[in-house]
């Protein structure tokens, strides 16, 4: 008894929501509008970002991201008018950003850069699982790659129409 | 009947054997990310093994539509759980389900009453849940949890129990509010569950009993994913505890909270496996004493290897 009343407690905890103030500012990053209220990407902490392996292995990276997403069966099509190096280069700014690193992204806003282009919640999450298989080429650990999905994830609401 | 609803389940498994849903068909559409579906809970609902989550079942997205069939499997030192069901879930917002939940006695722990070895307890879950708000995946910049309602209502095919122990109903409603977050940047799930019920053991020894009002009960299950295919975790549920009496006379040990310690394996979109260690705590443990009968065993928790076995297509 004694345990699962601990377990409970210990549940409850992990669903409270801390410090919340309800007049969150959004927070403009990597081209995005996060609430404020939660996961946001950091300012003076660049652990992810030397656990993602630095500017170079993001590079990396994402080049074979973009090479994914360019030639996947079901959202490839997206990119055929795109300038595939240009958007590889956006990116990896975007995830050097978000993930505290060295580099401030320059690029367009998430919300006009996607009008009109009819992207569904299941085209967003096959390219985040095209993101996900290139951080395993790369040897990432799952736990790293979910920290930079988690910086990722919200700009759904952006992103799919 | 047991039979029939088991031909069928495995009649679902055949066929989605052979189905590898489209990206573009609505029917089937596979596009959430994996093990973001949960797995089946023991009333058919999507969630983890005891407990019902915020999530929708399948791996439909907002855009369509995705159907899950289980079959769950728990033997205890006395009981046998065997749990088929199918459920569907609807744009990601509705879930409709069904599970039979079938517990073969297998003491003579009841055998005063007539139930001997082999007898089978039955019931019917309908369920159904709808997201209300909140998204457990991609509001990862805001601590709000995806909430769902629900109810899950079921009937006994055993009228003759719940007579037996004092129950004032064999059929019954739960209702839940479903609280469930991805905590992405630590690689947990966590979900917090409140459960109005006045069910017995479930609803297997039927409603209510020398109390007959709902209360509500915590459960809760936490998870941490190990990577995007396998995740372990930890499960709660407490249950009332309506004190029943076994033919009017024997009082029936009082209800304790379940517990799970569980590992799900994502084989891949169609497929996935849950093995866990179940404490159903004591389940119908009568009090022989006022007979001047002395026990020959000791009252014990029931538990027991969990298996459950979860199709998408």
């Amino acid at each position: 008894m004694i345990s699962t009343r601990l377990l409970a407690a210990l549940l409850a905890a992990s669903l409270a929501r801390p410090g919340l103030a309800q007049d969150a500012q959004p927070i403009m990053r990597g081209g995005f509008a996060y609430s404020g209220d939660g996961v946001a990407p950091p300012t003076d902490d660049d652990s992810l970002y030397r656990a993602l392996g630095g500017r170079d292995k993001i590079a990396v990276f994402t080049r074979d991201f973009v090479r994914r997403i360019a030639k996947d069966d079901l959202i490839g099509y997206f990119f055929k008018e795109t300038d595939l190096d240009r958007l590889a280069k956006k990116l990896t700014d975007q995830f050097i950003d978000l993930s505290g690193g060295p580099v401030q992204y320059r690029g367009a806003r998430m919300a006009p850069a996607h009008r009109d282009m009819k992207i569904g919640e299941a085209d967003f999450n096959r390219l985040a699982e095209n993101l996900q298989a290139a951080m395993d080429q790369a040897d990432i650990p799952f736990t790293t790659q979910n920290r930079l999905i988690a910086l990722l994830a919200p700009m759904k609401r952006e992103i799919v129409k | 009947m047991r039979g029939l609803r088991s031909s069928v389940v495995i009649l679902f498994l055949l066929v989605s054997a052979g189905a590898r849903a489209g990206g573009d068909a609505w029917f089937g559409e596979s596009g959430k990310l994996l093990a973001t579906g949960g797995v089946s809970q023991v009333e058919g609902a999507g969630g983890g093994g005891l407990v019902p989550w915020a999530l929708i079942t399948g791996y439909e997205t907002k855009d369509g539509v995705g159907v899950t069939a289980h079959e769950t499997y728990l033997p205890t030192g006395d009981f046998t759980l065997h749990a088929p069901g199918i459920a569907v879930g609807l744009f990601d917002r509705v879930e409709l389900s069904y599970a039979a939940d079938l517990f073969t006695i297998g003491n003579e722990n009841l055998a005063p009453g007539g139930l001997h070895k082999g007898y089978q307890l039955h019931q019917d879950v309908y369920g159904l849940k709808v997201r209300v708000l909140g998204s457990a995946v991609y509001d990862q910049d805001s601590w709000i949890p995806q909430i769902a309602l629900g109810t899950m209502v079921k009937h006994s095919g055993n009228r003759a129990i719940d007579r037996l122990v004092g129950a004032r109903s064999a059929t019954g409603a739960d209702f839940y509010v479903a609280a469930t977050k991805l905590f992405l940047q630590y690689s947990l799930l966590a979900d917090a569950t409140i459960r109005f019920t006045k069910a017995n053991q479930f609803g297997l020894l039927g409603f209510g009993g020398s109390s007959d009002s709902y209360r509500p009960h915590f459960e809760g299950s936490l998870a941490h994913l190990f990577s995007r295919r396998f995740a372990l975790g930890a499960e709660v549920r407490m249950k009332p505890a309506n004190d029943l009496q076994f033919a009017g006379v024997l009082p029936v040990e009082r209800e304790e909270s379940a517990y799970d310690l569980f590992a799900a394996y994502f084989l891949n979109k169609n497929l996935s496996l849950t093995l866990a260690y179940v404490n159903l705590g004591r389940v119908a443990d009568v009090h022989l004493e006022p007979l001047g009968v002395h026990r020959s065993l000791e009252p014990h928790d029931q538990q027991g290897a969990y298996a459950s076995l979860q199709v998408a297509f």
